[in-house]
């Protein structure tokens, strides 16, 4: 599951996937490079990561939003969302265009809304069939459908823009 | 030496008069309000004794409360701190009335240095400069018109009854005064409950240097030195030194020989501090009195090897001071640091909340004054002050080596501190070649969020992605992958090739 990563350091928000957490590391994907993190050791308090120089004793902290990490004197607090509750930038990390985007390649079953339905948060949208399992995508708020972009028996790719959801009233 | 003490007073000048009382084997009574009813001071004492609700004007400020605590834990004395009722002649008068022991001086010091006005006054009739402005205090628009031309721009205007930097305006252009004036008499009406207001002339500019004085009920009075406390936010202080980062012998010994004078002219008993401000000639002005303890009081106590509340507990108690004029001298080099719960991003407006994670430095020379532990609440309802941090060294150059390695062993979580700005003011070149005045924070790049290296935040992104999959990793519904679903959307698993709940899907 993706997730989204907004610190409070003002630069752009970044796209995690973690695809593996194994003993002693992991490894997660943030934007377009793979990130591995070589963890000595890890409590409820503190992370231990080998770096190229050096350790980083990383001191964390659960917040309602995410997490505070404190890297040696350095301290961020981290925003993380998953990618499905992020909401056309009201609110929220991620923001922007309320585009829902396919994120593996797949073929659409069904569409079961059109252009300007209103939907709430947990109606589906559409079903699509991707690495042998069906699923529905289900909108992550309330909203207009502005535009379908695919239709029934299309193939789509990762990345590719399902449909688009838009603010109620906002025309 | 008393029995029973109790501290009018919270957070971190409360445990340190606490651990005072605990040397010489004293007992302690802590008061709280309803916000502090667990706080370190609390857990400290001996005793503790609830005054009231969290809002200062009900608890910490009551002077009826106070007296009432101190009656029932049956207290010989009452330590008042620093702020609150510390200068109150109100809690001096109850004390006398209930025959408790005020620790700290007289009704009339009090009132002598306690309206800046007389204050000056005193001090000018004692032959004591004072930085140049009214005597009288400003009666009218016109009066402020007339004085602010013949005392010279650019004027301050100043609260008679404030202190701590408030209720001041600085005024640079004369169309400007009675405008000012209006709202600095405003002000300070509803701030100190007295708007009367006195002008003096901006120095520009200048530095802060203190000399704490000391005094016995014997007729006894030393000074320990200098402190300088020119680096400040909007006239707070933030980091203080002792002995002055640039300060000839000549000029200590005739600050430290005036302050002796103005203590002795009104009488004074305890522990005080005269503050002056000093211009690039080192020409000195009085510029007030404050007749209590100070928050920077660790630097000197360092320097000179005087533990000055112990010394305020035996003057209190009635002792003569062990030790005369020339049996004190500086040794080394302190710097203090005060760390603030505040948000530099938010211009350092308070940033209260809880202390997730507070990990303080250790160490030789390093001494940490504070009155909260880790998972403590650090409130809305006082000063947003965290800790001071306190080092020592062998020179000044040795003091700021030590600070800065402090400062980057410090772990504070949970709440935004003004810490990267106490890194960059011992890192400031004016700082660290001792040239600084009170000018300084004001040359210092306005501090932005924390600059990452693109590495490094990545690094802390995919830690915050690990720790959010390490704990919501289970709750994902979709698919049947140990990572949880492809799919960008929370989905339902319809696998073609398996068949969940024993139906068959078309």
């Amino acid at each position: 599951m993706g997730v989204i990563v907004r610190m409070n350091d003002g630069g752009e928000d970044m796209v995690c996937d973690v695809l593996r957490d194994g003993p002693g590391e992991a490894l997660v994907r943030v934007d377009d490079e793979i990130v591995t993190l070589t963890l000595r050791e890890a409590n409820d308090q503190v992370l231990i990561v080998e770096g190229d120089d050096g350790q980083h004793v990383i001191h964390w902290m659960t917040k309602r939003d995410g997490y505070e990490l404190l890297d040696g004197a350095v301290g961020v607090v981290a925003e993380v969302q998953d990618e499905r509750d992020t909401w056309l930038g009201v609110g929220g990390v991620g923001g922007g265009a309320g585009t829902i985007k396919s994120q593996m390649p797949g073929k659409v079953v069904s569409i079961k809304v059109e252009v300007g339905q209103s939907v709430q948060k947990g109606d589906t949208l559409l079903s699509i069939e991707a690495m042998k399992m069906e699923n529905e995508v289900v909108s992550p708020g309330d909203g207009v459908v502005r535009s379908v972009n695919v239709e029934a028996g299309s193939s789509v790719e990762a990345g590719e823009a399902l449909l688009v959801l838009g603010e109620v009233g906002d025309e | 030496m008393f029995g029973k003490v109790l501290i009018a007073n919270r957070g971190e000048i409360a445990c340190r008069v606490i651990r005072a009382l605990r040397e010489l084997d004293v007992r302690s009574v802590a008061v709280y309000s309803d916000a502090d009813s667990i706080a370190k001071h609390v857990r400290m004492a001996d005793e503790a004794i609830r005054i009231g609700e969290a809002a200062s004007s009900d608890s910490y400020l009551r002077v009826d409360r106070i007296i009432d605590a101190a009656r029932t834990s049956q207290a010989e004395a009452i330590h008042p701190g620093y702020g609150f009722l510390s200068e109150s002649e109100a809690l001096r008068i109850a004390c006398d009335e209930a025959g408790i022991v005020f620790i700290g001086p007289s009704v009339e010091a009090l009132r002598a240095m306690g309206s800046k006005i007389q204050a000056r006054e005193a001090m000018t009739a004692a032959g004591v400069p004072v930085v140049p402005g009214t005597v009288e205090p400003i009666s009218s628009v016109e009066d402020v018109v007339q004085a602010a031309k013949s005392v010279g721009y650019p004027v301050l205007l100043k609260a008679s009854a404030g202190g701590g930097g408030k209720g001041m305006r600085l005024v640079l252009d004369p169309d400007d005064v009675v405008g000012a004036y209006e709202a600095c008499t405003r002000e300070a009406e509803s701030a100190f409950g007295d708007g009367a207001v006195y002008i003096e002339r901006a120095i520009q500019n200048p530095r802060h240097i203190e000399i704490q004085v000391l005094a016995d009920g014997h007729g006894n009075v030393v000074h320990l030195f200098e402190r300088e406390c020119s680096v400040q936010r909007r006239h707070q202080k933030v980091v203080e030194e002792a002995p002055a980062a640039n300060l000839s012998a000549k000029t200590r010994d005739a600050m430290g020989q005036v302050a002796v004078t103005a203590a002795k002219a009104i009488g004074y008993e305890g522990a005080g501090t005269v503050e002056f401000l000093v211009d690039d000639q080192e020409n000195f002005y009085f510029l007030e009195m404050n007749t209590r303890l100070q928050v920077e009081h660790p630097v000197t106590e360092l320097v000179t090897g005087v533990d000055l509340v112990r010394a305020q507990l035996r003057v209190a108690d009635g002792q003569e001071l062990p030790f005369g004029q020339d049996d004190l001298s500086i040794r080394g080099h302190a710097i203090e640091v005060r760390l603030y719960a505040e948000d530099p991003s938010q211009g350092f407006l308070p940033s209260p909340g809880m202390l997730l994670r507070y990990r303080p430095p250790a160490g030789p020379g390093i001494r940490v004054d504070d009155g909260v532990s880790e998972g403590d609440e650090v409130s809305a309802h006082y000063d947003p002050m965290v800790a001071k941090i306190i080092v020592f060294g062998d020179d000044r150059q040795h003091a700021i080596e030590r600070m800065r390695a402090a400062l980057l062993e410090l772990r504070v979580g949970g709440i935004r501190t003004n810490v990267d700005l106490l890194r960059t003011i011992l890192d400031a070149p004016a700082f660290v070649s001792g040239t600084y005045t009170t000018g300084l924070i004001g040359t210092l790049d306005t501090l932005g969020p924390p600059s990452l290296a693109e590495g490094d935040r990545r690094r802390l992104a995919a830690i915050a992605a690990l720790l959010h999959q390490r704990k919501h990793g289970q709750r994902v519904a979709a698919g049947g992958r140990s990572n949880g679903s492809p799919w960008l959307v929370e989905g339902r698993e319809r696998a073609l090739h398996r068949d969940p709940g024993g139906k068959r899907w078309a």
